[in-house]
């Protein structure tokens, strides 16, 4: 039956009039359709798998001047094969990734409400494959703070350039699909500051601090994060790290972890790239290190193929990804 | 002396095909001047306000010589380069522009719709008409 749903929606996607790949279809102002796959295959000494790792149907339009809307919803990894093991597993079923109501009231304030992407960062607000310059993401944008947000967020611009843009957000609640998210918490406030410098230089930072449900803790966080991007360079960076407190034997902990990423276009279609991850895990004694070679080739803007090879200190972690991504 | 006519004459042709175009809106919008900055973030989607007025942008289609003169002195960027901005926008939930097929058409929707921004050429400008820019 969900295959069934899924065809009809792609049929629906794809005659849309005006459907443009990478645009989505626009049926009217208050309704937009879109939606993504990607397809990886990873083979390390201790993986070989093949996955259709994401599904997902876009919505979204504007139900006043004032008032817009998004809904995602994702299956991952929908369709996956272990070769090490033969085993298959698939499943269909479809999680709720982000379900938001923006109100914009003015420059300086903003308000969206419900599941959404948290506006920490560069990583973190493309998290999709077709979006990003690797088939992997680095480390520290799983470890480092959740990456999706159940509750509310006030944005906006500082200055009439709108160079300098923020964001506050608060969550006070279970995660609305508690499966789906990176890191379990039932609270999460953070605060996140951007500065345009250029068109080609822009840096920032965040702060705040949550509470994991799992293994509780309570976690203070910053980050800073900087990015130039001059065609053909672009190179981006982040770094968080974490003060940690274990509330059950109320001991202390910290993490540190970042990345650096440098891209070359060679040119729309082709670009190398080549990226250093860190991991210090204070108390579970962990320190990683790891370098991306990657190559992205574009036919497309909205159709991604990738190939990449990670070195990690961990030797038996070194693996190679090839992966083919589609935003429709 | 011709040398500094020859030159006149050409600083005088730079100056008119430097304001080829116009960025309008209707009379009935408080706004009075608009940075080229400013017109920017608009059609890119990133700004909605000026001084506190909700904005509307209008796009001419793709088509358009008069779209792609805009996309080149105030978008600054080439069509691939849009091309992907608009992708990673579509991810996010937001839609480019408005885009109105003709002159006329973009002209009717400004003037007829509060808070409406766009852009023609200079030899369509009418007494309805505000003029916010000239490129």
């Amino acid at each position: 039956m969900k295959y069934l749903a899924l065809s009809i929606w792609l049929a629906t996607l794809l005659n849309a009039e005006g459907y443009e790949i990478g645009h989505g279809a626009e049926i009217n102002d208050k309704l937009h359709m879109g939606g993504y796959l990607s397809a990886e295959y990873k083979s390390s000494d201790i993986q070989d798998e093949l996955e259709l790792d994401d599904v997902a149907l876009l919505l979204y339009g504007n139900l006043s001047s004032s008032f817009s809307y998004l809904l995602e919803l994702e299956a991952s990894p929908f369709y996956s094969i272990d070769f090490k093991d033969d085993t298959t597993t698939i499943d269909t079923k479809f999680h709720y990734e982000r379900v938001y109501v923006d109100y914009r009231y003015s420059e300086l304030l903003n308000i969206r409400v419900g599941k959404q992407i948290t506006p920490i960062g560069y990583w973190n607000l493309e998290p999709i494959n077709v979006l990003r310059d690797t088939s992997s993401s680095p480390l520290y944008s799983y470890i480092m703070f959740p990456k999706l947000l159940t509750g509310l967020d006030l944005y906006g611009y500082l200055d009439d350039e709108y160079s300098v843009s923020y964001h506050l957000f608060v969550q006070n609640s279970k995660d609305l699909d508690e499966e789906y998210t990176n890191i379990k918490t039932d609270y999460f406030i953070g605060v996140s500051l951007r500065y345009e410098v250029s068109d080609s230089l822009q840096f920032g930072g965040s702060a705040g601090r949550y509470k994991t449900i799992d293994d509780p803790k309570n976690i203070n966080f910053v980050q800073i994060n900087i990015k130039y991007d001059n065609d053909p360079w672009v190179v981006q960076s982040e770094v968080a790290y974490n003060d940690i407190e274990y509330t059950v034997d109320g001991d202390n902990d910290s993490r540190l972890s970042g990345y650096i990423q440098t891209k070359y276009n060679i040119n729309n279609h082709h670009a190398l790239i080549a990226r250093y991850e860190y991991m210090d895990s204070g108390r579970e004694d962990i320190v990683d290190h790891i370098a991306v070679i990657g190559y992205s080739y574009r036919p497309i803007y909205a159709l991604s193929i990738k190939t990449e090879y990670q070195l990690n200190s961990d030797s038996d972690l070194n693996r190679a990804i090839v992966s083919l991504s589609v935003l429709f | 002396m011709s040398m500094k006519i020859i030159a006149l004459l050409l600083l005088a042709n730079i100056y008119l095909m430097a304001t080829e175009y116009i960025v309008i809106t209707s009379h009935r919008n408080t706004i009075s001047t608009l940075s080229p900055k400013q017109i920017k973030d608009i059609f890119l989607m990133k700004r909605h306000f000026i001084n506190g007025k909700k904005i509307i942008p209008v796009n001419a289609s793709s088509t358009q010589a008069l779209r792609k003169a805009f996309e080149e002195s105030i978008l600054k960027t080439d069509r691939e380069k849009l091309n992907r901005y608009w992708i990673k926008k579509h991810f996010q939930g937001i839609s480019p522009p408005i885009v109105q097929s003709s002159e006329n058409s973009i002209k009717a929707f400004v003037k007829n719709v509060d808070g409406a921004v766009g852009y023609i050429p200079r030899s369509q400008l009418d007494n309805s008409l505000k003029v916010l820019y000239e490129f």
